[in-house]
């Protein structure tokens, strides 16, 4: 023990000698003070400071412990008696604790109460000394932040679960702190709660050369590096699967003296659809510029032919001969002009302007097949099939021969660079442009909704490794090529591309990596007499009957578009996006007549697997595969072989392979 | 003597045809811009003008050729010097197809306020031949 400071002990002493030290204690920084008779419990004495500080008037008020007890919120007054009884019962227990009075004004006011047992000599507890400091103003702040931190936080929920971005939380270790759903979303539906680590199967891209960004070139890195991001756009794949898609990131620091525990949040927004509609843009403005190129060559060429016709003519007239000589000079120097030009043309592009007519295809692929087959390794197998006979195309049939021959070419490298596959098909077919075809605008007759164009469809098919989607979307570039070194100049697809348009058809690219390549060139129909095949009134379709059709494909564009077809062709429609979609829904309860199902969907369940798994639910439940790739094998489909129908499929083609399906279930 | 202003980037052509026709009697001027041609023609006066439609520079279309050109003939102040070529017959001519119509027809040629159109190639016979009606009619 230390001996007291002089002021304190000085203290104590005027505090028993000298009453205004108690009485300032008590009127001015206590809010009330109360001494209690626990011998006679009914009798309490409470300062007037107490009642003044509820806003009563001390003279209405009996100094009776009832008085305070009638207006104390009836739970704080039970807590309080129990406080009261364990501090009597043991003194090391304090009695404290704040409580709500009803004040004068009707409204509530807090205080806190704090009181001492006063005991006898045998330690029992007789009188009950205490001191209110009022709370009110303290709590009712403390009340208000807490809503207002209830309301923003309610708030920025919303806001997250709203935000169409991805919204995420990086803490200073690079976990994910906080992440809304859209980000849950773009990281394949992640469900873990957070923290977590970004999960690494998920990369990110360059979207130049897509090389995958590490360490600091990684935007997560840079921005917990203290980079800002302002809207740079990356490449997200999932490793081993699913089709890549573009992703904007920014970034913003968190105030690190506010918020502890998250350093940067990131916002990402998918921007997948406009990247690709840009792409698709800045292709066809490609492709355009090589239709005005050729508009300038034509002018180049005229300026040429313009001097050497006029050069000859004034040389023909002249009757000197040195100015005949000097004519001729310039007329030669313009034909050697326009044979450089012919030289730097051929180089881009090796193809001439033809003459469309109309062809017999069966003789096309007659005389095309000898000219073919010696160009393909013996190990793949070249096929030839035409399903129906004696159509005849609206084509230069030497481009066709040589968009074909690109074509085939093109399938054998990829066979070939791949070590995989064995076959490459050419099947034709004929086709109404109710698949999408583009109609000529110009030609009254085909604005005429009784009639319709038609087309034929050359498909060339191989079972090589088939094109990833980047490379799918770029194949038709001009100098985009994936053939290593010299063997490609880039220009094979473009110029098929090119040959297809120009034409009045088009051109489609289908492939399903590690499946194969399905190109399809549509053309116009020829007629017998050589000329383009007018528009002809539609063929009625088969319409269905009510049957319940169980469609399933991943694509979502597609699948309103069938679903459409089907409705309009008369058949009850429910739609799947996925064969674990269809499982589900089947599993559920739903019934249904017949299956149409894409082959290639992302997930465990193929197009084959959810035929054979719906076989074994419903034996004989009629099938029908749609693909745009159509070189499956019969092998491949396993269990459930079943008829295949090609993508684009016009309605009056699936509505007879359903009503041929159908038909042969009901026998 | 009759004079003739010609715009042709093209300067083997455009040397051509000035030799062409100065072999027929004809004064000719050569411009290859429509700029040039214009400095000349706001203090001189000429008969007919021969322009080209379109002229390039490194392969680019540039907004100084033939359109650049009549335009700037046809509308040149009342109360200038350069009022003087206001009405000259102009003769366009074009290699391009395509771009003005399959033939560059008097109409098409009209249209951007020439007299008559020529599409290329042409030898000097038929040029002559318009020329000498072209002034012709501006005679009477």
């Amino acid at each position: 023990m230390t001996d007291k400071h002089y002021l304190e002990a000085e203290l104590e002493d005027r505090l028993l000698n000298d009453p205004t030290i108690w009485d300032f204690i008590r009127r001015s920084s206590l809010d009330g003070v109360w001494f209690w008779d626990l011998e006679n419990p009914e009798h309490e004495w409470m300062s007037p400071e107490f009642w003044k500080t509820l806003g009563f008037d001390p003279a209405t008020k009996p100094h009776l412990a009832d008085a305070w007890q009638d207006l104390i919120n009836p739970k704080d007054l039970e807590l309080a008696t129990i406080n009261a009884e364990r501090h009597i019962a043991d003194p090391n227990v304090p009695y404290d604790q704040i409580v709500r009075y009803a004040n004068a004004k009707g409204g509530t006011t807090w205080v806190r109460c704090r009181g001492l047992a006063l005991r006898n000599e045998d330690g029992k507890a007789v009188r009950l000394f205490g001191a209110h400091t009022e709370l009110t103003e303290l709590v009712e702040d403390a009340q208000r932040r807490e809503t207002d931190f209830k309301v923003t936080n309610s708030r920025l929920n919303a806001v997250l679960n709203a935000a169409q971005s991805g919204i995420i939380g990086l803490d200073k270790s690079g976990q994910i702190a906080f992440v809304n759903p859209s980000a849950r979303h773009m990281l394949g539906g992640i469900q873990v709660p957070a923290p977590f680590a970004w999960p690494p199967d998920y990369v990110l891209l360059d979207t130049t050369d897509l090389h995958p960004l590490s360490g600091k070139e990684n935007p997560l890195n840079r921005s917990l590096d203290g980079d800002t991001l302002m809207g740079e756009v990356f490449v997200i794949k999932r490793r081993n699967g699913s089709e890549p898609r573009y992703l904007r990131i920014s970034s913003a620091q968190v105030d690190v003296d506010v918020d502890t525990d998250v350093g940067v949040v990131l916002i990402l927004d998918d921007i997948s659809e406009q990247e690709r509609n840009r792409q698709q843009i800045e292709r066809s403005s490609r492709l355009d510029a090589l239709g005005q190129l050729t508009g300038g060559i034509a002018h180049d060429f005229n300026n040429m032919l313009a001097t050497i016709e006029y050069a000859v003519q004034l040389a023909n007239d002249s009757d000197d001969p040195k100015k005949k000589t000097e004519f001729l000079d310039t007329a030669l120097e313009s034909v050697q002009r326009g044979a450089d030009l012919t030289r730097r043309l051929l180089a881009f592009a090796k193809s001439q302007p033809g003459l469309a007519k109309s062809w017999s295809v069966e003789d096309i692929i007659e005389r095309f097949a000898p000219l073919i087959k010696p160009t393909i390794e013996e190990h793949i197998s070249l096929t030839f099939s035409t399903e129906t006979p004696g159509l005849h195309v609206y084509c230069d049939r030497s481009l066709l021969e040589n968009a074909l021959l690109n074509l085939v070419l093109n399938s054998r490298d990829a066979i070939k660079g791949a070590g995989m596959g064995d076959n490459i098909s050419i099947s034709v077919r004929a086709l109404t442009d109710d698949a999408g075809l583009e109609e000529d605008q110009a030609d009254a007759d085909l604005m005429d909704k009784s009639k319709t164009s038609r087309f034929v469809e050359f498909a060339v098919t191989d079972n090589g490794p088939g094109m990833e989607t980047e490379v799918q979307t770029r194949a038709i570039d001009p100098f985009f090529t994936t053939k290593e070194g010299a063997s490609g100049t880039g220009l094979g697809l473009s110029m098929v591309y090119g040959f297809a348009t120009q034409s009045n058809g088009q051109l489609r690219i289908y492939s399903e990596p590690g499946h194969g390549t399905t190109v399809r060139i549509s053309l116009p129909r020829g007629d017998v007499d050589g000329g383009r095949e007018r528009p002809v009134a539609r063929t009625p379709v088969i319409n269905g009957n009510g049957e319940h059709v169980l469609l399933v494909e991943n694509e979502a564009r597609l699948l309103r578009i069938v679903d459409e077809l089907l409705q309009g062709l008369g058949y009850q429609v429910t739609t799947a996006s996925s064969g674990q979609d269809a499982l589900d829904q089947v599993a559920n309860g739903l019934r249904f007549d017949v299956l149409l199902t894409d082959v290639v969907m992302p997930g465990k369940i193929g197009g084959f697997a959810l035929a054979k798994e719906l076989r074994d639910l419903i034996p004989d439940i009629p099938v029908l595969y749609m693909s745009g790739y159509t070189g499956f094998s019969e092998a491949e489909m396993g269990t459930v072989v079943a008829p295949l129908i090609q993508k684009p499929c016009p309605p009056d083609d699936l509505g007879h392979a359903l009503y041929k399906i159908l038909n042969e279930a009901r026998k | 003597m009759t004079l003739i202003a010609i715009l042709e980037d093209d300067t083997a052509f455009g040397s051509l045809m000035k030799e062409g026709l100065e072999g027929e009697g004809f004064k000719v001027e050569l411009f290859d811009r429509a700029s040039k041609a214009l400095s000349f023609l706001s203090d001189t006066r000429v008969d007919l003008v021969i322009t080209d439609v379109f002229v390039e520079v490194d392969g680019e279309l540039v907004p100084d050729g033939g359109i650049t050109l009549i335009g700037g003939i046809r509308s040149a102040s009342r109360y200038g010097r350069a009022a003087q070529n206001r009405d000259v017959p102009i003769i366009a001519m074009t290699g391009r197809g395509g771009l003005l119509g399959k033939e560059f027809g008097l109409s098409n040629a009209a249209g951007i306020g020439a007299n008559a159109g020529l599409q290329k190639p042409f030898a000097q016979p038929e040029l002559v031949q318009l020329i000498n009606k072209l002034l012709r009619r501006s005679d009477t």
